[in-house]
Formats: structure tokens, sequence, C-alpha cells
């Protein structure tokens, strides 16, 4: 009830509905923690700070509770707020790298970019993962500094270099298929222009399906906030590169985007790769109300199958970089590190 | 019941993320299960199936509706509450409030009748409260919320 007050806004409700469940849960970490959350993401910040300091007072010390007020912090402007919880973390010994994303983009909203990134670096060492890579490439790529978030990008290609994968023998039409899900608005920038950049030099250019997220039927539903990120990624290449690809939306699927060569007649020798002047930079950084959301487990990609290519496909797949197998892509979410399922999607548990 | 074993394990084994593969399966399933014997287990396996995969949804529906049919006609039990649960979760994702409503009213039904039978109840709630939120109905999500609450069927998560 509190998620779904929250999610219209009604934090009124939400509160009336915490205050009577603190009675018989105040030690729950589900209740304050799906509060907190909450009122974060409806700028209610002094209603966030209430319930992260009952759930101090009643014992809970979790990393989700950490996690969620950094977030909230971090969403609205108060990071002295989510330092302090970072570093009683720190101090308990509840970090992971989670909590580490979450106050990375803390940080990075806060303009506080070379907190960020140091952070950033401090961690990665340790434990490099796709997400730690996404958070501080997003805040770099929004800042407009692509020539940092292009060293990352290289420096780490084995966990941020797109996957290409043979599209299904049922995905009509495509060579190729994209999957962005785990990428934020930066990294999926990047990535996906460099694979542009590297198509131009080939002069190849197949027919890719690129998906962003979860299906949407924009007549029914909306975006979930990772997914309009990555969208949105996907639409500023496009306007840098229009010349070169088409990109078009796929019929009821939102979702998905169809990269392809375009119609006009442009030698595509002629291309300058223009690097950071041109690429448009987005206008905010999308909130995120819980980690869950952006590290949604990603589809297990389908086996290849000689069948599962058209003619064109054939002809190019020689030139193709990466065609990777099933067992290549596995990402690790915390939905299946952690335990830490959600009620969003159908992927969420109860 | 040797082959009922059979047709589950291969229902559980259909990939969902494999959404066109799995619809080409489901489909081929469907066409057998006018033949099948009375397991509500059956059914719920496929509607959950259906509904994951998105685009056997209305096939979802069309089963659903059937199955009262059937129910009718063979004089067994077929649908089963967490049948209800996943209608109005598919409700829900598609912004159907009528069949959140429809779906809701059956299991709240079939909580009357098999008052014994507390599993599942309050996921009864919790995903209409859910689909509510989906639909933007709030002020609905909080009477179902008030339901639960009348009903004694009130956990954290419901919360």
């Amino acid at each position: 009830m509190i998620k779904a007050a929250g999610y219209c806004g009604n934090m009124d409700l939400a509160d009336k509905v915490y205050e009577e469940g603190l009675t018989n849960y105040s030690k729950n970490e589900f209740l304050h923690n799906k509060f907190i959350i909450m009122a974060g993401r409806n700028n209610c910040f002094d209603l966030a700070k209430k319930a992260y300091r009952n759930a101090l007072e009643s014992g809970i010390d979790s990393k989700k509770i950490y996690c969620s007020i950094i977030t909230a912090a971090g969403m609205n402007g108060k990071f002295e707020v989510a330092l302090e919880a970072y570093r009683l973390a720190e101090k308990n010994g509840k970090l992971d790298f989670i909590t580490h994303c979450a106050m990375i983009c803390a940080a990075g909203k806060n303009k506080k970019n070379n907190m960020a990134y140091a952070l950033y670096l401090e961690v990665a060492n340790k434990k490099p993962t796709l997400e730690l890579h996404s958070a501080i490439m997003d805040i770099l790529v929004r800042n407009g500094d692509f020539e940092k978030a292009t060293t990352i990008y290289k420096n780490n290609l084995k966990q941020i270099k797109l996957k290409i994968l043979a599209a299904n023998v049922y995905d009509y039409g495509y060579d190729y298929k994209i999957d962005l899900h785990g990428y934020s608005y930066g990294s999926a920038y990047i990535a996906l222009k460099e694979y542009l950049k590297e198509c131009l030099a080939t002069n190849i250019i197949p027919n890719i399906l690129i998906v962003t997220g979860k299906r949407v039927d924009s007549k029914k539903t909306k975006d979930d906030d990772a997914t309009a990120a990555i969208k949105e990624a996907v639409k500023n290449l496009h306007k840098e590169f229009k010349s070169f690809f088409d990109f078009s939306e796929v019929e009821n699927n939102s979702g998905c985007f169809v990269l392809s060569k375009t119609k006009a007649p442009i030698s595509i020798s002629t291309y300058t790769l223009s690097e950071s002047k041109n690429a448009p930079v987005a206008a905010s950084i999308p909130e995120v109300d819980d980690w869950t959301q952006i590290l949604t487990p990603e589809p297990i990609p389908p086996k290849w199958s000689p069948k599962a290519t058209s003619s064109l496909a054939n002809k190019y797949k020689s030139h193709q970089p990466q065609v990777k197998s099933i067992d290549d892509k596995k990402v690790k979410t915390p939905d299946a590190e952690e335990g830490w399922s959600t009620m969003r999607g159908r992927k969420g548990k109860k | 019941m040797p082959e009922l074993k059979e047709l589950s394990k291969k229902i559980e084994l259909i990939d969902y993320e494999k959404h066109i593969l799995a619809k080409k399966s489901l489909f081929q399933l469907l066409k057998t299960l006018t033949v099948l014997p009375n397991s509500p287990i059956i059914y719920h396996q496929v509607i959950a199936k259906l509904v994951m995969t998105d685009i056997g949804g209305n096939k979802a529906n069309m089963l659903y509706k059937t199955l009262f049919k059937w129910q009718e006609e063979r004089h067994a039990e077929l649908i089963d509450l967490s049948i209800h649960n996943h209608m109005i979760v598919f409700a829900g994702h598609n912004n159907d409030l009528d069949l959140a409503e429809e779906a809701y009213l059956n299991a709240k039904d079939y909580i009357k009748r098999n008052p014994n039978e507390t599993h599942d109840v309050i996921k009864t709630y919790t995903m209409m409260i859910d689909a509510l939120k989906n639909i933007d109905n709030l002020n609905r999500a909080y009477e179902v919320f008030l339901d639960a609450k009348e009903s004694g069927h009130v956990d954290v998560f419901i919360l």
C-alpha cells in the first residue's frame, strides 16, 4: 500500500499506512525500506529520514536501509546525510557494491564528481562490475566528460562491451541483437557509440535489434526510469549518427529499436569521427527509486543456431567482432546475489 | 498420473524469456488442453506462463474465461486462487481495470467458498493493490487495503 500510495504521489496516505504499520512491524526492515524509497522518490526527504531513524532505533542495521537512505538523500540534495549513512554502513560492515553504486550516484547528483570518481576507483580495483562502471560513466557522460568515460569503457571491455547476440530465428528480419539491460545512460551511450564507430570503420552495418529495457506498449504502459534513460541514450546517438544509421522504434514495443543503414546515399568513408563536440548531453539524471530497477536481471539470450541468421548476417558473420554464446552473458544482479527481490515487474517476487 | 507429470515438466521447461518460442510451445499445448484431465495445477502453470510471455496475454484471458465454461461442463474445480491471482497481475500490467475487478471478485468468491485454504489469500490483496497502482487508481487500492484489514489478511508486505 505504501508503494502504491508513493507511486501515485500521495505521501500523506503512505505515511498514514507506515505509521499504522509501526504498531506491529516496527522491527521489520521491509516496512521502513519501502517507505524510505517512496519518500525519497516523492521529494519528502524529512519523511525518509524519519523512517531511517526509526529503523536505526529499532535495531535494524541492514544494507538495504543504508542503500535506500543514501539514494533518497542523493536524489534530494542532502549529500551530507548520504555521506553520514555511508560512513555508518562502513563502520558497521554493511557496505557492498550496491551501496557503493548508490554513493557514487549520490555524489554525482550533488556535483561531487571528483569524490564519485575517487570512490569508483577505490571500489573498481577490488570488485569491478558492470553496475559500477555504468554508475560512473553515467555521471561522466552527463557532465560531458566523454574522454574519461571512453577510457573507462576501453579499460573495462570485459564488463561493458556490448554483447552482439545472434538474432533468434523468430526475431524476424534482424541479423543481430543488442541487449542493453543493466546499462545506464552513460554506459549505453559510450558502448553503443564505440560499436557504431567500429561499424563505420569496417563499412559493415548490419540490421540490429536494440533492446533497451522491458517490453513497453506505449499505448498502455510507461517506461521505467532505467529504460527511459537507455532510450534517451539511443535517441541522442541517433541525432549524432543520423546520416549513417536509421533508428526506428519497433511497432507496439517502444522498448526496442531497429538500427539499420540509412537509405541516404552518403559515403561512409567521408565520415570523420568528432568526439565530444557534437555529442548531446542528457538534461538530467533520472531518479531511481531502488537498485533492482536499474540492475534488472538480463534475459537469457537464445543459443546460436545456423538457421537463426538471415543471408545478410551470414555474409557479415566473419566480420563481427564478438558473437557471444549463451554462457558468455552472465551478469550478477542484486536479486540473484543478495536476494533483494522487489515487487516490481514480472521478475519481482512478492 | 505419469502423463500429467510429463506435461507439467514440459511446461516448466518452457523458458518465458524466449517469448516467441514460448508462445509457439504454449499454443501447441493449448490445443491439447481440451482433452486434459481435471487438474487446476496444469491450468495454473499454463496461465502463469502465458501471462509471463506478454504476447500470450490474450490467450491467457481467453483460457481463463474458457476454464469457467469447462468447470460447469465437467463439474470439477479447475480454477484455484493462484489462477485468479495471475489474472490480477496480468490485468495490472495491461491497465485493464475491468479484468482486474473481475478476477478480484472471482478470487474473493473462491476465498469465501474455501475458507480453509489460507494459502495465497494475502497475495490476492497485495497483487490487487499493486495492479491498481499500475492502473493509477489509488482510491480503489486503498479500499482493497481496507478490505484486507477487515478480513484479517494483513502482513507487512501488504503494507
